[in-house]
């Protein structure tokens, strides 16, 4: 096991703050929930009866609400993972032993992945809610998990290394939530400006024709795309003209393992007191 | 054990090491002096492969540690002057995450954090959190820590800087220990005399360059010959004896306290028994004749300008 996930877990499972975003998780998740769900049941009551479709409508808001947790969750157990070292002066301590930095910032990783993974096992008691009205399977349910992993990976690699490159963890916590709101809403916003003052001027639409290439980064869209495919609510195709697909799902996935590959290799490198020795000697 | 040859670094403009060379024995202890921005800190860390050098190599048991990082690692324990510890982890759990990483197994880690809290008198404080240790013993933790993948070399950076007086002796009885062990050790200090008194080697830097270096009783020798202070404690306070040493050529300044005299002597032990058995021949009343020894730290000050940080 890496040395610094098992030293992460125990520290992390020792102290008050686990169980504080855990509470705080399944109450914001489950807050939302009653908050949807409250209009569906007054419908039962005034006679309207359940509607299967409300229950998926909840499902939907739950899967993509939960999304929003993670994309706030993410960089923020890693924005301090490399700078917080730094800040408290151990880092020194492990880069100077036999362990590669390499190892270093993959073991932060997997401990802030540990914790997003804690967090979706204890919400699958509010997420089985679904299973009482039907119409999505486990498997499904298994991608959409899958999914949030890699998403975790891909967000908790962008706080590492914004934690390696900025020696502040405040700088390095506002650089990650930048990048985070840049993907998870910033494509949005471009592709929609994009319509709004340079296609329908021009006569045409942009994305009714063909789904633009961007929004492949934006993790709300990719799962929105997944459970319209799922559930053939034809949510994708009202807004942005594409019939939901599991090669949202696939291209996305592979964006964001070959990006975090990436960045933890920079994260690495740019930790390495010695970089540059090697070629500089040959 | 360790070898750095023309080793430089440069900030900017700023070279903060310049061009320094330097031979440490297996089983030496180099105290390495200097002020506040002598480039201390900038050397240790450059041989602790926690900097790259501008020029210059560094070898370490044989090893050039620009090709051998990995290599030259294993041979290293560093204490930085800065550390921090980890909140909600103990004292053996420090060891044995420290451990881990120096990639020993659970058995190793077992069988030498034991000895190596007994050694830094810590044993009683296995299972406290380290968090709550008092600064001395964060200090005697960190070196257990540098010790615990059995290193060759030992880079200690301020070893004992804010301590208070008592956990400055227990570090240098660890020290002297680790001199028994046979550890190489490069110890820099700002505590002259303790230095003085564990290291076998010393060396003054100042402004990135060696000023002076070599063994602490030759370096004594060498600043202070021929330029000694004596103490001469009188019965009573008498003028004859000032008249008296004024004579002699080699007796400098004269500096009276009442019944106590210190007088600059440039002469050698020879001519320092001349001037006994004149005081002595002259019937002055001397109650006690001390020579003071020149210790490390008037050879630091006068060896070095002083620098700014």
């Amino acid at each position: 096991m890496n040395p610094i996930l098992k030293k992460e877990l125990k520290i992390k499972m020792r102290s008050w703050k686990v169980v504080a975003v855990m509470m705080i998780y399944l109450l914001a998740l489950g807050g939302l929930i009653l908050l949807m769900s409250s209009n569906i049941f007054m419908g039962y009551g005034s006679g309207y009866g359940i509607r299967p479709e409300e229950i998926s409508t909840i499902f939907i808001f739950i899967v993509m609400a939960q999304l929003g947790l993670i994309l706030l969750i993410a960089p923020a157990t890693t924005a301090n993972s490399i700078s917080g070292e730094r800040e408290r002066g151990t880092l020194d301590l492990l880069i100077c032993t036999r362990m590669s930095s390499l190892s270093l910032v993959v073991g932060k990783l997997l401990a802030s992945i540990a914790e997003v993974v804690l967090l979706l096992i204890v919400s699958i008691p509010v997420l089985s809610i679904i299973f009482l009205f039907g119409g999505i399977s486990l498997s499904n349910i298994l991608l959409i998990f899958i999914f949030y992993v890699i998403t975790a990976i891909l967000f908790g690699s962008i706080g590492i290394f914004m934690s390696s490159f900025f020696k502040k963890t405040t700088t390095s916590t506002i650089m990650s939530y930048f990048v985070t709101a840049l993907l998870a809403g910033g494509t949005v916003f471009i592709v929609l400006a994009m319509e709004v003052f340079y296609f329908r001027p021009n006569g045409v639409s942009g994305f009714l024709n063909s789904f633009p290439k961007i929004l492949y980064l934006n993790p709300f869209v990719v799962l929105l795309g997944v459970l319209d495919s799922f559930m053939g609510q034809g949510m994708l195709t009202d807004i942005f003209g594409l019939k939901g697909s599991t090669k949202l799902i696939v291209i996305n996935m592979l964006f964001s393992i070959i990006t975090s590959m990436i960045l933890l290799y920079l994260s690495s490198i740019k930790i390495n007191p010695m970089k540059g020795l090697k070629s500089k000697n040959k | 054990m360790l070898k750095i040859k023309n080793l430089t670094k440069v900030y900017g403009t700023f070279k903060a090491v310049d061009n320094l060379t330097l031979d440490i024995e297996e089983g030496e202890i180099f105290g390495f002096v200097g002020p506040n921005g002598a480039g201390k800190t900038t050397t240790m860390k450059m041989v602790s492969t926690l900097l790259n050098s501008t020029e210059g190599e560094i070898y370490i048991d044989g090893l050039d540690i620009s090709k051998n990082i990995k290599q030259a690692r294993e041979k290293i324990g560093y204490m930085p002057d800065f550390f921090g510890v980890y909140d909600n982890l103990k004292v053996d759990e420090y060891l044995e995450f420290y451990g881990n990483v120096a990639g020993l197994s659970r058995e190793q880690i077992v069988a030498v954090s034991d000895d190596l809290l007994e050694l830094v008198d810590l044993k009683a404080k296995k299972s406290s959190y380290v968090d709550s240790l008092s600064r001395g013993m964060k200090q005697r933790l960190c070196l257990a820590r540098s010790l615990i993948h059995n290193p060759k070399l030992l880079v200690l950076d301020e070893p004992a800087s804010g301590m208070d007086p008592r956990a400055r002796v227990q570090m240098k009885e660890i020290l002297k220990e680790l001199k028994k062990m046979g550890k190489t050790i490069l110890i820099s200090s700002h505590i002259l005399p303790e230095l003085a008194e564990i290291c076998t080697t010393i060396g003054i830097i100042e402004n990135g360059k060696i000023v002076i270096k070599g063994p602490v009783e030759e370096i004594v020798n060498k600043i202070s010959s021929g330029n000694n202070t004596i103490k001469i404690k009188l019965v009573e306070s008498n003028p004859n004896t000032i008249r008296l040493l004024e004579e002699d050529p080699l007796v400098g300044n004269i500096y009276e306290n009442g019944r106590i005299l210190e007088i600059e002597f440039n002469g050698d032990e020879e001519d320092t028994f001349k001037l006994i058995k004149k005081l002595v021949n002259k019937e002055i009343p001397i109650v006690s004749f001390n020579h003071i020894e020149r210790n490390l730290e008037e050879i630091f000050m006068k060896v070095t300008k002083g620098g700014e940080e």
